[in-house]
């Protein structure tokens, strides 16, 4: 049956390979050429990043705008690299059963010996290996190529879809899903139209609702600007918070405060700090006259191999939930 | 239990989608060896039948069993013992022949590929041949061999020879015969071609709204009808013990094809021997249902 399942997709496969190898050799090509460009940028005598004691040299302004100039490709890269795998999904899973419930040969498929539960079976198996198989190197790629681009830290929300390998999770959730969805809609565009939608609103939905909730919060309160010169990334906070941080927001709060506070709990001590600064007193004269400390709220790297194996795990288990419905849904399916 | 000899039976089968009844009140049974045709107009429901028998779809109401089995168990058994030929002829496009015959090996364990090729090869279909390259003739036959070299004791065929030319048509029955009579398989097909159930069925089932109004061996389906024309003018009563299914008028005065019960008294009447044709036409044109009965006299010559 694996034969068969391949046999469907391999036009698909292939196609998808190629863009794969091609895209991997982009981003091989750009990300070297980025690298090299950091790394002339933040080593002497430019010394650049946040912060730095960059110099107005033309031969730094060059560099900086080389480094600055090249964002649009980066947005490109990280357009393709996070809808890649989930499209594969997408596509393997409308051929695998709305376009031949489409096309009726699902009716030459459940009349053979084997059951509709092993005929789904491969087709879960087979395109679930062909996705890991395509995506994963492609996921390494990535990995590299977001710490070699700068484009920000891996944990923040640009580059974290891209970034280790919860592309992967995608691809196989949309599979699922595509199979899921054609079981009920039958109908090979209309499914792929109806996915995209539902996958579109739940990638965004859990990347702002449910990722910043997964793993705890972390807050400093150092006081004054955290700087570190020359830092190998072009992603800073400009307070207390480590550097690759995905920073969430900034303020002052009074100094009796215990943990994490939220972001609403902030805004009426820092316009009070503003108000006081206003009447031309310095900011450390207020902060202390208000009894005010000020602080940033952060998820540190640290949590960023937590955050893809949480991530990742939850679209595997709601993949897993609708791939149990499916085996159910195609026992008593209208052929 | 059903016993060995009968090879599907149906009681009181109903298929409902939504608000319409696509068969209703089913009861048949069809005996093992035969080649049975089901005939009825569009929307009769014999597709549905055919989809039910080969475990596609569900039945609404009533019961089924195939080979002494019920189709919607899923029995791997059942399904590598019946094979089904669907109207539409699904077959992988971008296949090519030979790929679809690795594919009928793979998924059927008593596949028969010398079977399969010496078909295609009779036929002048290349192996190499894209499917999507193949005339609609080659389409159906392709789809066909993947059914008999399955080598199954029951055939589902849903119009295996619609839109085929006079020789293709040929062909494909030949071929039929043929496994019926290699392999002992028995033959449920549903047509619309009315000359190919006198020339290959011995069996007749007609469907009409949804019904079934007429199931029974072709032999005794022809004997047990006859035309009946009145010798004098003006005798338009039919004579008692029989059931009127069509009367036609024409110029000459009218006709009556009647199913017999009792002998006819033959003075009175001029008899003849209708074709299957023609009494399957006459149970479609007058099929709704209990409309067979409206006319049936006893032996007083009252209408019942």
């Amino acid at each position: 049956m694996m034969w068969v399942v391949w046999r469907q997709q391999r036009s698909i496969v292939v196609a998808f390979f190629v863009v794969a190898v091609v895209f991997a050799l982009w981003l091989i090509v750009t990300g070297q050429h980025q690298q090299t460009l950091w790394n002339q940028f933040l080593a002497a005598p430019c010394r650049g990043g946040f912060g730095a004691t960059s110099s107005d040299s033309h031969f730094c302004e060059g560099l900086q705008s080389a480094v600055n100039g090249s964002s649009h490709l980066d947005d490109v890269a990280t357009i393709i690299g996070t809808i890649f795998a989930p499209l594969l999904g997408l596509i393997l899973g409308v051929n695998a059963v709305a376009r031949e419930i489409e096309q009726k040969t699902n009716r030459l498929a459940w009349t053979q010996s084997g059951s509709r539960s092993k005929w789904l079976t491969s087709k879960y198996l087979t395109s679930v290996a062909t996705i890991v198989a395509i995506s994963a190197p492609l996921c390494l790629v990535l990995s590299w190529w977001v710490r070699a681009s700068h484009d920000g830290a891996r944990i923040t929300p640009k580059v974290f879809p891209v970034s280790g390998f919860v592309e992967i999770s995608y691809g196989v959730f949309c599979f699922v899903l595509a199979v899921a969805v054609g079981l009920v809609v039958r109908r090979a565009g209309w499914s792929l139209a109806v996915c995209i939608i539902l996958f579109g609103a739940l990638f965004f939905s859990f990347a702002n609702q449910v990722r910043p909730h997964l793993v705890t919060r972390s807050v400093t309160s150092q006081q004054g600007e955290g700087i570190e010169e020359g830092s190998s990334s072009g992603f800073y906070s400009s307070g207390g918070a480590p550097s690759n941080s995905w920073f969430f927001y900034q303020g002052f709060e009074p100094v009796t405060t215990i943990g994490v506070p939220a972001q609403a709990l902030l805004v009426k001590p820092t316009n009070a700090l503003y108000s006081c600064e206003n009447k031309k007193l310095q900011e450390s004269y207020c902060e202390r006259h208000l009894h005010l400390r000020f602080v940033e709220v952060y998820i540190a790297d640290s949590q960023y191999w937590k955050l893809q194996l949480l991530e990742g795990g939850s679209y595997v288990g709601v993949a897993a939930l609708l791939a149990g419905l499916s085996f159910v849904g195609i026992r008593g399916a209208r052929a | 239990m059903i016993e060995e000899t009968v090879v599907l039976e149906t009681v009181n089968l109903g298929k409902r989608y939504r608000r319409t009844w696509g068969l209703q009140d089913c009861s048949l049974t069809i005996p093992k060896g035969r080649v049975a045709a089901l005939v009825g107009p569009n929307g009769a429901g014999k597709s549905t039948l055919l989809r039910m028998a080969a475990g596609l779809d569900r039945p609404s109401v009533g019961t089924l069993r195939v080979l002494g089995e019920s189709p919607t168990s899923g029995s791997a058994n059942l399904k590598e013992r019946v094979g089904y030929l669907d109207q539409e002829r699904p077959l992988y496009r971008s296949f090519r022949v030979a790929e679809m015959l690795r594919y009928g090996e793979i998924n059927n364990p008593n596949w028969n590929m010398n079977v399969a090729q010496e078909h295609l090869a009779q036929l002048d279909i290349p192996l190499r041949s894209r499917i999507n390259n193949l005339s609609g003739g080659q389409q159906a036959q392709v789809a066909l061999t993947l059914c008999l070299a399955k080598e199954p004791e029951l055939l589902l065929l849903d119009e295996p020879a619609a839109a085929l030319d006079p020789v293709a048509r040929e062909d494909l029955l030949r071929i039929l015969m043929r496994q019926v009579a290699d392999c002992d398989s028995s033959v449920l097909l549903s047509t619309h071609a009315l000359g190919d159930v006198a020339a290959v069925c011995d069996y007749v089932i007609v469907l009409a709204h949804s019904r079934v109004v007429l199931s029974n061996d072709t032999e005794y389906v022809l004997e047990s009808h006859r035309i009946l024309s009145a010798v004098h003018d003006g005798e338009l009563l039919p004579p008692p013990g029989v059931t009127v299914i069509n009367i036609q008028s024409s110029a000459r005065g009218q006709s009556l094809l009647v199913r017999l019960e009792l002998p006819i008294d033959e003075a009175k009447w001029r008899v003849e021997r209708p074709s299957l044709e023609e009494i399957v036409l006459a149970y479609l044109r007058d099929g709704s249902p209990g409309a067979r009965d409206r006319l049936r006299l006893d032996d007083d010559g009252n209408t019942e």
